[in-house]
C-alpha cells in the first residue's frame, strides 16, 4: 500500500481510532474505576477490592474491573414505564460519546516515520501523525463537543420520570454550564502564547520544560500557572465528582442516573472517568508538553533508538503522564469535602470566571510586551 | 472518531438490551423514591435559578467563542509589521488595536457579570 | 490596523448612549434600595450629551464618510434620524418616571434598555452592511422586547411582550435567510455598495429577489406594514405607555431609515425597481393596503391606545409612499419621509405621552369614554392632545400637515403615483374622523368620573416640549426639511 493514498489513510485512521478507544481510552477508564476503590481504600486504612483473580493472577485485585463489566452486561436493563423511551436510550450513549469523540484531538505520540521504521534520528520524509484528526479548530472542537455532555445528564434527568432524576439532571446542566464557561477562558491564555489551537501544534512547541531564551517552547505550566489551576478546577467540576458531585449527591439525590440499571448505568459511570482520561491528557497537552520530556531525554531518545521504538517509548512516557493525571484527580476525589450548591455557584462564576478574565488581560498584556 | 465513539456507545446500549435479562414486575415499575410514595408528577415546575444560569451561559460561552479567533491573531493584531514565526519577534511599532478591542469588548461583558453578579442571578443562596 | 480616534468621535453618540446604558445597569444593582429617580436623570443626562455630539458631527457629516471597512457610514441623513432617535428617547425618559413610579415598577434597567435601544437605532441607520443592520435591528429588537414585557404585574404586557417577540424573532429569521441569499448570489458581498456593484449577475438568479424580498420583509415586520401588523396592536396595547410611543415612533423611525438606504443604495438598481419582479409596485400595494387596512381597523377601535397602534399602522403606509416614490427617483422623496418621521416621532410621542398621563395604578382610563370632560378639567393637556391629534390627522398647521404635504407633493411628481395619493388623501380624512372622536369625546361630553392623572414634573415638561415641537415643525417646516433635504440630493 501506498504512503499518502485514500486506501492507507484510511487504514492509518482506523488503527488509530480502534486502538484509541479500544487499546487506551477504555482500558484506562476501566481500570481507574478499580483504581478509584484501591486509592480511597488505601487513603482511608482499608483494604479495598483484592481478590478478583484469573486462576492464580491476582494482581492486587486489578481484575475486578472485568468482573464489573461482565456483570454489568448481564444486568437486566430496566426501562422506566413512564420514561421518554427514546430520550431515555440516548441519554448515556450522549453522555458517553462525546468523551471518546474528543480523544481523537490529541496527540498521543510523535510522529512515526513510515519509510524509517528502524533508523536512528531520521528525517521523516512520510510521518504518520499521532494523532487521529488534525483540526485547525482543535481545541474548540473539544468544547464544542466535550459540552454535548450536558444532554447526557440533562436529557437523562428528563426523561427517566423521576423526581430525583430530574433534581439531578437540573443541577448538572447548571454546574456543568457554569464552569464550561472557565474553562473555555482559562485555556485562552494558551492560545494567546501558542497562537494556535491546533493541540498537535501546541505540543510541538513545547520542546523545553522550561526556558527563558525561548519562552513559547516552555511548558504550558510555566507560562500558564493560573490558567493551568483554573482548568484543572473546571475539567473536574465538568466530571461531577467530589468535591463538585451536587449533581449526584450520592448520599441525597443520587442523581439523574437513579433509574438507569446495568450496562446503561455502567455507561455514565464509565463516561466520567472517560471524562476524567479524556481532560487529562487535554492538560498535559495544553500545560504539561503532551509527549515531551524536555529537550535533553528527547533528543537521546531520539538519537539512540530507531524510530518506531522512540515513538513507542514516548508514547508510553505519555501514557505515564496522563496516569499520573488521574491518579491525582483521584486523590482530589478523595481528599476534599464536597462544596454545597452556592458554594459550587460562587465559585465558579464569581471566584474563576473574574480570574480567568483577569489571566487573559494580563496574558495578553505580556505577549504585546514580549513581543517587541 | 464521531462514528466510532457514537457507534461504540450504541453497541454498548444494544449489548445491555440485548444480553441482559427481563423480569418486569409491578414493584421495579414504579418510580424510585427511596420506597416511599410518589407524591405528584416529577414534571413540575422548578426554581427559575436554573434558567437564569442557562441565560448567563449563553452570554459568556458565546463571548469565549468569540475571544478564540482574536487570540489566535492577537500577535499580528498588536503588530504594525510582521510578526516573525520563529522568534515570536515584531519587527514595526506596535499597535494596541487588538487589546484595544478587547478591552471593549471585555468591558462590556464585564458590566454584564457585574450586573448578574449583583442581581445574584449566579451566587445562589 | 489601527484605531483612529476620528473614528470614536464619529460615533460618539452610539457610545455615549451604550456607556450611559451600562452606567445605568451598574449604579441600578449598586445603589440597591436607593431611589431610581437619579437613574433617570442619568440617561437623561445620556441623551443630551449623544445630542450634543450629534449637533457637534452636524458639520463634518456634509460628505459621507464610511468606517470600519465599509460596516457603517456617516452621513447627514444618519445624523438627522440619529437626532429622532435620541429625542425620542429622551422624551421617552421624560414620561416614564412619573408612570412607573405610578405603576409600581420603575427599574434602573428599564432606563438603560431605552439607551441600549437608541444604540441600536443607530447603528441599524448608520448600517451600510447587512452585518452591521442585524446587529444594529438586534440590539433595537431585544432591549424593545424586553421594555415591552417589564410590566410584570400586567398580563397584557406579557401576552404583547411574547407576541412580538415571537413575531421579531420570525423577522430576524428571514433577514438571516435573505441575507445568505443574497450573499450566496452576489458571490460574497454583504456590504451595500457591494451588492449594488453585482447586481446585473445576481439577477440571473431568481433566489436574489427571494433575498431582497426575505429582507424587506424583514423590515416591513418592523415597521409593521400589512400584513407583517399582525403583532402591532397586541404588542402596543401591551406595552407600559411610553414604551408604546417610544416604539410606535423610534423603532419604527429606525426600520424606515434602513429601508430608505438598503432601497436606496444596495436595491436601487432599476433592474431591481421596475418591472414584474420590482419593488416599487409591490411596495405600492403595499402602502395602499396598511394605510387603508390601519384606518379602517382604527375607527371601530373604542381603545384610545389601540386606536393610536392602528394609527401608527396606516402611518406606515403613507410613509411607503415616500420611499416608492424615491425609489422612482423622486429627488424630494427622501427628504419628505425623514421629515415625516421627525414629525411622525413628536406627534404620536406626545399623544403616548397624553395616555400615559391620564391614567393611573387602578383606573388606566384608555377607552374613549373615559376621556369625556378632559378638555374642561384639563384644558391645556386637553389642547395637546388635540393639536397631537390633529397633527396625526394631517391638519394644518401642525408638522404632521406637512409631513404629508410634502410626502403627497413629492409622489405627485411620479404620474405612476396618482392612484396612490388618492388613496392616501381618502385615506387621511377617514383618519380625521377617528382622531376627532377623542376631540368630542373630551371637548363636547361630561365627565363620568373624577379625573386622577399621573402627576409628574417630568411628564408635564415632556408634553410641553412635544407640543412645542409638533407646532414648530408646523410653523418653521421648511427649515427642518432643509436639514433632512440636504443630504438627499446626493
Amino acid at each position: 500500500m501506498e504512503y499518502g493514498s485514500l486506501a492507507f489513510q484510511a487504514l492509518a485512521a482506523t488503527i488509530k481510532i480502534v486502538f484509541m478507544i479500544l487499546g487506551f481510552l477504555m482500558p484506562l477508564a476501566s481500570i481507574l474505576t478499580w483504581m478509584e476503590r484501591r486509592e480511597s481504600a488505601m487513603m482511608q486504612d482499608r483494604l479495598g477490592p483484592n481478590r478478583a483473580n484469573i486462576g492464580p493472577f491476582k494482581l492486587w485485585g486489578i481484575t475486578h474491573f472485568m468482573a464489573d463489566a461482565v456483570k454489568f452486561l448481564f444486568k437486566e436493563d430496566f426501562v422506566p414505564p413512564k420514561a421518554h423511551k427514546f430520550l431515555f436510550m440516548w441519554a448515556p450513549i450522549m453522555a458517553m460519546a462525546p468523551a471518546l469523540i474528543v480523544a481523537a484531538i490529541i496527540p498521543f505520540g510523535p510522529p512515526l516515520c513510515w519509510n524509517e521504521l528502524l533508523e536512528k534520528n531520521p528525517v521523516c520524509g512520510q510521518p504518520i501523525n499521532l494523532q487521529i484528526a488534525q483540526l485547525d479548530v482543535g481545541l474548540l472542537f473539544y468544547f464544542a463537543i466535550s459540552s454535548l455532555a450536558v444532554y447526557g445528564a440533562t436529557l437523562a434527568g428528563w426523561a427517566s420520570h423521576n423526581k430525583w432524576a430530574m433534581m439531578g439532571g437540573l443541577r448538572a446542566t447548571s454546574q456543568m454550564m457554569s464552569y464550561e464557561v472557565t474553562m473555555g477562558m482559562a485555556v485562552l491564555g494558551s492560545f494567546l502564547v501558542y497562537g494556535t489551537l491546533e493541540p498537535g501544534a501546541i505540543v510541538a512547541q513545547q520542546t523545553h520544560i522550561f526556558s527563558l531564551g525561548h519562552y513559547h517552547s516552555s511548558w504550558g505550566i510555566f507560562l500558564q500557572p493560573a490558567g493551568f489551576v483554573l482548568f484543572l478546577t473546571a475539567a473536574i467540576a465538568e466530571t461531577k465528582r467530589t468535591p463538585f458531585d451536587i449533581p449526584e449527591g450520592e448520599p441525597e439525590i443520587i442523581g439523574y442516573f437513579v433509574e438507569y440499571s446495568g450496562l446503561r448505568f455502567g455507561m455514565f459511570f464509565l463516561g466520567e472517568f472517560l471524562e476524567i482520561v479524556v481532560s487529562s491528557a487535554i492538560m498535559i497537552t495544553l500545560f504539561f508538553g503532551g509527549y515531551h520530556w524536555g529537550n535533553t531525554i528527547d533528543n537521546a531518545l531520539l538519537s539512540h533508538l530507531p524510530n518506531f521504538v522512540f515513538v513507542l517509548a514516548m508514547f508510553g512516557l505519555w501514557t505515564v503522564k496522563v496516569f499520573a493525571f488521574c491518579g491525582f484527580q483521584l486523590m482530589i476525589r478523595w481528599s476534599l469535602p464536597r462544596f454545597r450548591s452556592d458554594q459550587l455557584m460562587r465559585l465558579g462564576w464569581q471566584r474563576l470566571l473574574p480570574i480567568s478574565i483577569a489571566n487573559v488581560v494580563a496574558t495578553a498584556l505580556v505577549v504585546l510586551w514580549a513581543q517587541q | 472518531m464521531i462514528l466510532g465513539g457514537v457507534g461504540f456507545a450504541f453497541a454498548l446500549t444494544a449489548a445491555a438490551k440485548y444480553l441482559g435479562p427481563s423480569r418486569p414486575s409491578a414493584a421495579k415499575d414504579y418510580p424510585y423514591e427511596c420506597g416511599s410514595d410518589v407524591i405528584g408528577s416529577p414534571r413540575a415546575r422548578f426554581e427559575v435559578k436554573f434558567y437564569q444560569v442557562a441565560i448567563v451561559f449563553l452570554v459568556f460561552d458565546i463571548e469565549t467563542a468569540f475571544l478564540y479567533p482574536w487570540a489566535l491573531k492577537y500577535r499580528a493584531l498588536s503588530c504594525l509589521g510582521q510578526v516573525d514565526l520563529q522568534t515570536r519577534v515584531c519587527t514595526g511599532g506596535v499597535s494596541f488595536f487588538g487589546l484595544g478591542e478587547i478591552l471593549v469588548f471585555m468591558g462590556i461583558l464585564i458590566v454584564a457579570l457585574a450586573y448578574v453578579w449583583r442581581k445574584r442571578a449566579v451566587g445562589w443562596e | 490596523m489601527s484605531f483612529d480616534a476620528t473614528q470614536l468621535f464619529a460615533y460618539a453618540p452610539m457610545l455615549i448612549l451604550i456607556g450611559m446604558g451600562c452606567l445605568i445597569l451598574l449604579a441600578e444593582t449598586f445603589a440597591q434600595g436607593a431611589s431610581r429617580a437619579g437613574l433617570a436623570w442619568l440617561g437623561i443626562a445620556g441623551c443630551v450629551g449623544a445630542l450634543i455630539a450629534i449637533v457637534a458631527g452636524w458639520a463634518g457629516a456634509a460628505e459621507p464618510t464610511t468606517h470600519f471597512q465599509g460596516m457603517l457610514v456617516v452621513d447627514r441623513m444618519a445624523l438627522f434620524l440619529d437626532g429622532t432617535f435620541v429625542a425620542a428617547a429622551l422624551l421617552t425618559l421624560l414620561f416614564a418616571p412619573p408612570y412607573l413610579r405610578e405603576q409600581g415598577f420603575e427599574f434602573g434597567e428599564f432606563y438603560a434598555m431605552v439607551l441600549f435601544a437608541t444604540a441600536g437605532m443607530v447603528m441599524v441607520i448608520h448600517a451600510t452592511h447587512l452585518v452591521s443592520l442585524l446587529i444594529g435591528i438586534e440590539t433595537m429588537s431585544l432591549a424593545a422586547y424586553v421594555l415591552t414585557g417589564c410590566w410584570r404585574r400586567s398580563l397584557r404586557s406579557a401576552e404583547g411582550a411574547i407576541k412580538y417577540f415571537l413575531m421579531g424573532a420570525f423577522a430576524t429569521g428571514f433577514l438571516v435567510y435573505g441575507m445568505a441569499m443574497v450573499y450566496g448570489t452576489t458571490g460574497g458581498e454583504l456590504s451595500y455598495a457591494g451588492i449594488a456593484s453585482k447586481v446585473p449577475q445576481a439577477t440571473k438568479s431568481p433566489l436574489f429577489y427571494l433575498g431582497e424580498y426575505f429582507i424587506l420583509v424583514a423590515l416591513g415586520f418592523k415597521v409593521a406594514a400589512v400584513p407583517f401588523h399582525m403583532w402591532a396592536p397586541d404588542a402596543y396595547e401591551g406595552a407600559p405607555t411610553p414604551v408604546t410611543g417610544f416604539m410606535a415612533a423610534g423603532v419604527k423611525a429606525a426600520a424606515f431609515g434602513a429601508i430608505v438606504r438598503l432601497l436606496g443604495s444596495a436595491f436601487a438598481s432599476p433592474l431591481l425597481v421596475f418591472d414584474f419582479t420590482g419593488w416599487a409596485s409591490v411596495l405600492a400595494v403595499l402602502a395602499a393596503a396598511t394605510m387603508t387596512l390601519g384606518n379602517l381597523a382604527a375607527i371601530r377601535q373604542d381603545n384610545v391606545k389601540r386606536l393610536l397602534a392602528y394609527s401608527s399602522i396606516s402611518h406606515a403606509g403613507y410613509l411607503l409612499i415616500g420611499v416608492v416614490a424615491s425609489g422612482l427617483g423622486v429627488a424630494s422623496a427622501k427628504p419628505a419621509v425623514l421629515f415625516y418621521l421627525a414629525s411622525y416621532t413628536f406627534t404620536t410621542l406626545g399623544a403616548f405621552g397624553v395616555v400615559a398621563w391620564i391614567g393611573n395604578r387602578s383606573d388606566e382610563r384608555l377607552y374613549v369614554d373615559d376621556w369625556a370632560g378632559v378638555g374642561t378639567a384639563r384644558p391645556a393637556v386637553a389642547l395637546a392632545m388635540t393639536l397631537f391629534l390633529l397633527s396625526l390627522g394631517g391638519v394644518p398647521p401642525t408638522g404632521g400637515f406637512f409631513g404629508k404635504f410634502y410626502l403627497f407633493r413629492a409622489a405627485m411628481e411620479s404620474p405612476q403615483l396618482h392612484w396612490l395619493v388618492v388613496v392616501a388623501v381618502v385615506n387621511s380624512m377617514v383618519s380625521v374622523y377617528y382622531y376627532l372622536r377623542v376631540v368630542v369625546s373630551m371637548y363636547f361630553r361630561d365627565s363620568t368620573r373624577a379625573l386622577a392623572p399621573t402627576e409628574g414634573a417630568t411628564m408635564r415638561l415632556g408634553l410641553l416640549l412635544t407640543a412645542i415641537a409638533v407646532v414648530l415643525l408646523g410653523i418653521f417646516p421648511g427649515t427642518v426639511v432643509e436639514w433632512a433635504g440636504s443630504i438627499a440630493l446626493k
